[in-house]
């Protein structure tokens, strides 16, 4: 793209505005921008693509819904981050109810248990696309709060100012809390990326 | 503090370049010194390096389609709150209305019932007998009951005095009354043993 052109395009601001005076298309063009976006970090978040999916259509059904509470004072990206990570953290505590109560229906002869996997060696040297699955079950087992920032940093690669703003804690916690997060990550994964 | 493990608090900032300008120094030299901290440096680039790269994951196809139909359904209930708020107040007044008020009388009744509950019984004998010489309801409010030798006298609240019988047989002197009935006055009802209803 010429620079020309680029300096041609719209901001999400600039969007959003015109979408606040009633136009359509600069909608589409916002769902255009976001939607593979927010659903690679919803997807992240949640495990689920499906999932996923549906919270990232209820997003942009919420920034259509309340497209006058939206005021230039943030930037765009923040708001639509902030609404996508709501939905998702409020998913998620759904989840967990729905997993409490299914849980607590069973009798104990019919509870399904994990056994462990004793073949599985993360020392095996892996291909590709066991070595993401297994990325991507620790990201999983993060505890929601690390998981978010480290999503928000290395997979959407935001700045810390915008994850300060998203997930609405200080600066220097979310650098704290991105550091943590990935040290973790470091102890569960050294064995896959040393091979 | 064990420079490892203070190392190891800024490692992030470290490999993003974020580290304050005072600190690199420190770390750029004790990681020359640190092989243990060389090493977690260049396992975390990689796996920051990796989740990175992890494959992208897109929209369904039909993503648009539903999300245009969900709009549109949306703003179709929209058009119709907003009809709805034209109208909707005024016409649910009366059905307002109707509601509080069924309240209200419900609310009365239950009032009379718990009032009626509340007040002392007397049996029906007394009430319909023909000395109780006065309103039925008012032979319904709380009797003194006295049992002489052969007779039972009912009495109302405020028992007769002395000189109120006096004034009575005065009374009676002076008409054709008998006796019995200067006693059977609104305030007093004597009645013979053999007459008394057993309840």
């Amino acid at each position: 793209m010429a620079a020309g052109e680029r300096s041609k395009r719209p901001t999400d601001e600039d969007l959003i505005e015109q979408f606040q005076n009633g136009d359509l298309y600069a909608f589409d063009l916002i769902v255009k921008r976001y939607k593979n976006q927010l659903l690679n970090f919803v997807y992240r978040f949640l495990g689920n693509v499906e999932e996923a999916e549906d919270i990232v259509q209820e997003t942009f059904l919420r920034v259509y819904r309340n497209r006058k509470a939206y005021q230039k004072v943030a930037k765009f990206s923040t708001w639509i981050y902030t609404i996508a990570g709501n939905l998702a953290k409020t998913e998620l505590r759904k989840r967990k109810r729905r997993k409490f109560f299914s849980i607590s229906d069973l009798g104990y002869d019919d509870k399904d248990y994990d056994i462990a996997d004793d073949e599985f060696n993360p020392e095996k040297t892996v291909d590709g696309n066991i070595k993401e699955e297994i990325i991507h079950k620790e990201i999983q087992s993060l505890s929601p709060k690390f998981r978010e920032v480290i999503i928000l940093r290395d997979v959407q690669e935001l700045s810390y100012e915008e994850i300060s703003n998203i997930v609405d804690i200080p600066l220097g916690t979310v650098k704290s809390r991105v550091n943590r997060g990935r040290l973790k990550l470091q102890e569960k994964l050294k064995h896959l990326v040393k091979t | 503090m064990d420079p490892c493990k203070r190392f190891r608090k800024f490692l992030s900032l470290y490999i993003e370049k974020e580290i304050p300008k005072e600190k690199e120094e420190e770390f750029r030299k004790h990681l020359d010194e640190c092989i243990s901290c060389q090493d977690d440096v260049s396992v975390q680039s990689k796996i920051m390096d990796s989740i990175h790269h992890l494959h992208s994951v897109k929209t369904s196809e039909d993503f648009d389609s539903i999300l245009r139909t969900r709009i549109r359904i949306e703003s179709g209930l929209d058009r119709r709150r907003l009809r709805g708020a034209t109208w909707g107040w005024p016409a649910r007044i009366p059905v307002y209305g109707m509601s509080l008020a069924l309240i209200v009388i419900a609310a009365l009744m239950v009032t009379q019932q718990f009032k009626k509950m509340n007040q002392p019984e007397v049996p029906d004998a007394f009430i319909n007998t023909e000395w109780y010489g006065g309103n039925p309801e008012q032979n319904r409010n709380p009797l003194n009951i006295r049992e002489d030798d052969n007779t039972i006298v009912l009495i109302e609240n405020e028992p007769a005095s002395e000189s109120r019988d006096s004034e009575r047989k005065a009374r009676a002197d002076s008409t054709d009354m008998t006796d019995e009935d200067s006693l059977n006055t609104p305030n007093r009802l004597v009645m013979p043993v053999n007459q008394v209803v057993t309840y």
